[in-house]
């Protein structure tokens, strides 16, 4: 009976640790943010209670921000589907210089986000990198050029994830944000929620 | 006479078989980048190489791949890619793709916009693309 005990528990163990290989917490680390209607948030505390898909992009990506941009609206779309209750989407700008506000209004438009439970940050470069680091994110900004008119041209080298955070503000998760299995998401999610 | 049949049989061989097809851009808002994509195909007998595109979309573009480096993705631009004959050189996501730079304009969804690609051999190929929201 003792070797029986023994096994389950065993079990069950490595059963939770492969679903959730991560747990740090991250409550403690919040920073002043304005999201895309220029409304101060403090986040992730805002998010406390909930269950929180995040991702850091620039608007100026043309290829691995849309699709984790999209992936997360995928997400956000099956959750709904699914009638899963409390989960809510964010993606933080890692270039706070260009993306105002106005433009991640903009951004959101175009793309036909649906910002009731998703939302759109940018912030003070210190506020950003700050959470940048609590989510184990790096973007590194490549050289400039210019367009004939004398417009700077950018871009980042960064980290592709999508991060869940639990109901208690704990990483519990991280995802190739632009290649994702929504199966596997939607799944960590159930299994947050029960 | 059959040495310059030969010659116009030879140049008509070589000669606009580039094909662009699926072509598609990404949706983008003004004064923002986006991608371009499409398959290219060279059914000609001989290399040619893509080395300049244009569109009257954007302020600045570049032929450019995104790449994957210790867990980092980024992009670069690239000067040429070469389409070897019978080849096809996929512009997709998350790899080569025509960089639109600095949009004059909102790129919405079921709009059109045209985009130049230049070839050594088959010249100058313009194509219109649809814009669209896909992931893939």
């Amino acid at each position: 009976m003792k070797y029986f005990v023994l096994v389950v528990s065993a079990f069950v163990f490595v059963s939770c640790q492969s679903k959730f290989p991560e747990k740090e917490y991250i409550g403690d680390q919040s920073q002043q943010l304005v999201n895309q209607d220029s409304t101060s948030v403090n986040f992730p505390a805002t998010y406390k209670g909930k269950i929180l898909l995040t991702s850091f992009i620039f608007t100026n990506c043309p290829d691995i921000c849309p699709l984790t941009t999209h992936n997360l609206q995928r997400i956000q779309e099956a959750v709904k589907k699914e009638n899963i209750p409390n989960v809510r989407f964010a993606a933080i700008s890692f270039d706070p210089d260009r993306d105002t506000p106005s433009v991640l209004k903009k951004f959101a438009e175009v793309r036909s986000l649906d910002l009731s439970t998703y939302s759109l940050f940018t912030g003070k470069k210190e506020s950003v990198q700050s959470l940048m680091r609590a989510f184990h994110v790096m973007a590194i900004s490549n050289d400039t050029t210019y367009t004939d008119d004398g417009e700077p041209v950018y871009f980042f080298t960064h980290t592709d994830r999508i991060t869940l955070v639990d109901q208690d503000q704990n990483i519990r998760k991280s995802y190739r944000g632009s290649d994702i299995n929504l199966d596997e998401i939607i799944s960590d999610i159930k299994n947050l929620g029960d | 006479m059959l040495y310059l049949f030969s010659l116009l049989l030879f140049f008509s061989q070589n000669m606009e078989k580039i094909t662009v097809e699926h072509q598609w851009m990404r949706s983008s808002s003004q004064r923002t980048n986006t991608a371009f994509f499409a398959e290219v195909k060279n059914s000609s007998s001989v290399a040619d190489t893509l080395y300049k595109v244009s569109s009257p979309l954007a302020k600045l573009v570049q032929i450019h791949e995104t790449y994957e480096e210790n867990g980092m993705v980024g992009m670069r631009e690239v000067k040429m890619l070469e389409i070897k004959p019978g080849e096809t050189l996929h512009l997709k996501p998350r790899s080569y793709h025509v960089m639109l730079i600095n949009l004059k304009k909102d790129l919405k969804k079921g709009l059109y916009g045209e985009v130049t690609l230049y070839f050594k051999h088959a010249g100058a190929v313009k194509v219109k693309a649809e814009v669209l929201d896909i992931v893939e």
